[in-house]
């Protein structure tokens, strides 16, 4: 009788319950488990306390935690500096390869957002989303409030394109970038690049010299098959490269640019492969590669593990790499004294082989102030220290005496040089690039190097100096380059537009013409019609817009 | 007799047509899972050079050692553990006292109840609303975030189909009795319900034991990750997206990530199915009995 009395209002509040339980999870920006931006700033005096919620990664390195950061004095004297002035950091670690899931879901829901947030996982055009939903803050307009003028001081003295890049058409900034600037010998670098690489072994091997134009290639290659370069009784030395691509060193020696639509840098015309001279010569020659299976057709469209998988069997004769690269040589166990040469090879000789070349002066990576941060004077503080000399010297060179030293002739020269991350990590020997820059807030580096320090780490002479050459600001030879970070302003509402409407459609219906013509299933004497085609999904209208953007950025 | 007749029996076109495409199936279907078992046990550089395909080149445990000392890979396993026994007692609990009621024929608003849950197995909210309502509980970061939204209407459906084909006359009489409700849950109801728990059990267990898409979402501390956001960690780690490097620094730390240990993840993989490979068989009499269950009719 007693357990029938208490039926209904044990039911009644169990339904109560579950309508709660409703109505909780439309509570607002809510107290969860996570902090809120739990900045305070109570007045605008100068000697007030700054404490900034701060999310990133949990690790550059597999070997060094920025969890254990108290472990290293480059941490320690960054903390100092931040502690003078008036900074606390609370640090919410994200593994890294769960990052990119977390911030986009944080994001999208936008609640239980930090201070600032590390965004370089989402593109330009989704951060500039974010901000016009203020999502994240317009940092410029902090900037000239809050800004000692460091900030901007850095970015002009090292980066003037800085601004340029991150500035948006209607004169915002909605994020902080790292920023990297290589120096050699006090000179300031071009930027290194991608070349192709063949065999030297090989080459020794059958006794040719290094080719210097397609014919010569092409003959190489072909000797490296017959006279069994690689020892295992087949015919199967090939190049490794990107087959599906114009990005794969061989259409870069007929001047081909290396994607789709691409600012040519000595012209500042934007461009597109399709309507470049040496475009049709590339196909006949990747035909020529093919057929006589100097190309294996199942690399069409192959992911890197497997394109790796060819270069460890020892089989991969010419690679398409960084021109100073030495880890591929790591990666082919099965031989012994495996070496790649660089190699500048003409396709064509009228037309001058294309580079791609990486900017020595680097602005990437986004670092956004979000609008759940309560202290954005305290945050506009932090980042003036970040771009700071003091703060570049800590995040590139560390700790003097234990990361780097001053030679004889008064520069900077690296400790660290030729170790694992595993053996500076226990010796401490570690730099701000490893535990702030990149993961938690922007790097700052000012990479300044010297010749004979490359010339000891152990990577070829050839290597070095042909990387010192496309370096060389005065070079002639690599004149016609293509940064990889291309030159542009962030686009309009309108351009946006279009490159939705656009640009996957003719990437796709390009990939596909390139990729049988060269197999030969598209008949190379519609050339014509498949350019049609191509400006009737809109490949005009995409040079149009990165013509526009390229236009812009130059004029800012 | 009728057993040699049996063994005598003659194989026709279409028992060799029938048995030749059930081979095609396992091997397709084994294959694989051999695949990666020899891989795990094979020397690193015959992995890397892919020249690996019936039989294992070289072998080698390095790998399972360092699974075994890796102090990670324990808690994550833990964590799983956990995860797995508190989800599937939560999962049973709410699943049959959600399904008892539901059989009862004096229960008012019945059609209401049954409404309200079948209409989110037919619309889900989405990941952003279950985001905000996850968060907004203060769930993020918990084990509960991964734990709570793991019970299913369905396993509720099935209960209450299954209650449903015992004989009413049983529980009519135990009323008249004098017995309650939870006297007849439990002491009737209940122990005839074993096939179908068990299909239940069995498959809570494998779908929390499986499950990384919660974790990725909810649980940013790495020390309540379960042992698929553990593996899932490994495997990207070794997987860079080279078309997204931009510099000389970040390419060297690619190549870097996907030359070690490639034949690590072949290791885990082995070793995180294996506990489900080994519990499944102690489940199989029920499920076989209790797959169909919700169907039958008395």
């Amino acid at each position: 009788m007693k357990g029938k009395l208490l039926r209904r209002p044990v039911f009644a509040v169990l339904a109560a319950l579950t309508a709660f339980s409703m109505l909780a999870g439309c509570a607002g920006n809510s107290s969860g488990v996570l902090q809120q931006g739990s900045s305070s700033g109570e007045s605008s005096s100068e000697e007030k306390d700054h404490t900034l919620s701060v999310m990133g990664y949990d690790r550059r390195s597999d070997d060094i935690l920025i969890s254990e950061r108290e472990n290293y004095q480059v941490w320690q004297e960054f903390a100092k500096e931040l502690k003078d002035r008036g900074i606390t950091l609370e640090l919410e670690l994200i593994p890294k390869e769960q990052y990119p899931t977390t911030i986009t879901t944080r994001m999208a829901a936008s609640q239980s957002l930090p201070d600032i947030v590390n965004l370089s996982d989402l593109d330009d055009q989704t951060v500039v989303g974010f901000g016009k939903t203020g999502t994240v803050i317009d940092v410029k307009s902090a900037m000239k409030q809050y800004s000692n003028g460091s900030i901007q001081k850095m970015w002009d003295k090292y980066w003037p394109s800085a601004t340029k890049r991150i500035t948006t058409p209607d004169d915002k900034i909605y994020w902080f970038p790292s920023v990297s600037k290589g120096i050699l010998d006090g000179e300031p670098r071009k930027g290194t690049g991608f070349i192709l690489e063949i065999r030297k072994d090989w080459l020794d091997k059958a006794g040719m010299a290094a080719p210097t134009n397609a014919d010569e290639l092409f003959s190489v290659l072909k000797a490296f098959q017959d006279k069994d370069a690689n020892g295992n009784g087949q015919k199967d030395e090939i190049c490794v490269v990107s087959l599906e691509s114009y990005n794969n060193g061989i259409a870069q020696t007929f001047g081909v640019a290396p994607k789709l639509v691409d600012i040519q840098n000595n012209t500042d015309k934007a461009v597109s492969p399709w309507y470049q001279e040496g475009m049709k010569d590339y196909i006949l020659y990747m035909q020529k590669l093919l057929s006589n299976g100097l190309i294996d057709a199942s690399l069409f469209g192959a992911s890197d593990d497997i394109k790796n998988g060819k270069i460890s069997e020892n089989k991969a004769a010419l690679v398409y790499d960084y021109i100073a690269q030495n880890w591929l040589e790591q990666m082919i166990t099965s031989a012994e004294g495996a070496d790649y040469l660089p190699v500048y090879v003409k396709g064509n000789d009228s037309i001058q082989p294309s580079f791609r070349r990486e900017r020595s002066e680097l602005v990437w990576q986004r670092f956004a102030v979000t609008k759940n941060c309560d202290d954005v004077e305290g945050a506009i503080k932090l980042f003036d220290f970040i771009y700071s000399d003091r703060n570049a010297e800590l995040d590139f060179w560390g700790i003097e005496g234990l990361t780097f030293k001053i030679d004889e002739q008064g520069n900077r020269v690296s400790l660290t040089i030729g170790k694992t991350d595993k053996e500076n990590a226990e010796s401490g020997a570690v730099n701000g690039d490893y535990l702030w820059g990149r993961s938690l807030l922007p790097a700052v580096l000012v990479q300044e190097a010297h010749l004979k320090d490359w010339l000891a780490s152990g990577t070829s002479e050839a290597k070095i100096m042909m990387n010192r050459q496309a370096d060389d600001p005065k070079d002639t030879l690599f004149t016609n380059d293509y940064y990889t970070t291309q030159a542009l302003a962030l686009p309009t509402d309108e351009e946006i537009e279009i490159l939705n409407q656009y640009q996957n459609t003719v990437e796709t219906y390009c990939q596909e013409i390139l990729v049988g013509l060269i197999q030969g299933t598209k008949p190379l004497e519609d050339w014509d019609s498949y350019i049609k085609q191509m400006q009737e999904l809109g490949l005009d209208k995409l040079i149009k817009v990165y013509q526009d953007r390229h236009d812009r950025y130059m004029a800012s | 007799m009728a057993k040699k007749a049996a063994s005598k029996k003659k194989w026709t076109v279409t028992d060799v047509v029938l048995t030749a495409v059930c081979l095609i199936i396992l091997i397709v279907t084994v294959y694989p899972m051999y695949y990666v078992l020899i891989l795990s046990v094979s020397s690193p550089e015959a992995v890397s050079q892919g020249s690996i395909l019936l039989f294992p080149k070289g072998l080698y445990f390095g790998s399972y050692e360092i699974i075994l000392k890796d102090s990670r890979m324990w808690r994550a396993m833990l964590n799983t553990a956990f995860y797995v026994v508190l989800g599937t007692l939560i999962t049973l609990f709410t699943s049959v006292t959600a399904a008892y009621p539901l059989t009862r024929p004096g229960l008012k608003f019945r059609r209401l109840y049954v409404f309200y849950l079948l209409l989110p197995m037919y619309f889900s909210g989405g990941l952003i609303p279950t985001f905000l309502v996850v968060n907004g509980l203060g769930l993020y970061n918990t084990i509960w975030a991964v734990i709570l939204p793991g019970v299913s209407i369905m396993y509720i459906i099935l209960v209450r189909s299954y209650f449903v084909s015992i004989p009413p006359s049983l529980t009519e009489s135990a009323f008249i009795d004098g017995a309650t409700h939870l006297q007849v849950l439990m002491k009737i109801l209940m122990p005839l319900s074993k096939p179908i728990l068990a299909v239940i059990s069995i498959y809570t267990i494998v779908g929390i034991w499986n499950s990384w898409f919660s974790a990725s979402i909810y649980l940013t501390n790495e020390k309540l990750h379960p042992l698929q956001m553990y593996l899932q960690r490994v495997l990207i780690a070794q997987s860079v997206d080279l078309s997204t490097v931009v510099s000389v620094d970040e390419m060297r730390d690619a190549m870097k990530k996907m030359l070690t240990a490639t034949q690590l993840k072949y290791s885990m993989i082995i070793f995180i199915s294996l506990p489900i490979i080994m519990i499944y068989p102690m489940f199989q009499k029920y499920f076989i009995k209790g797959v169909m269950l919700g169907s039958l009719k008395e």
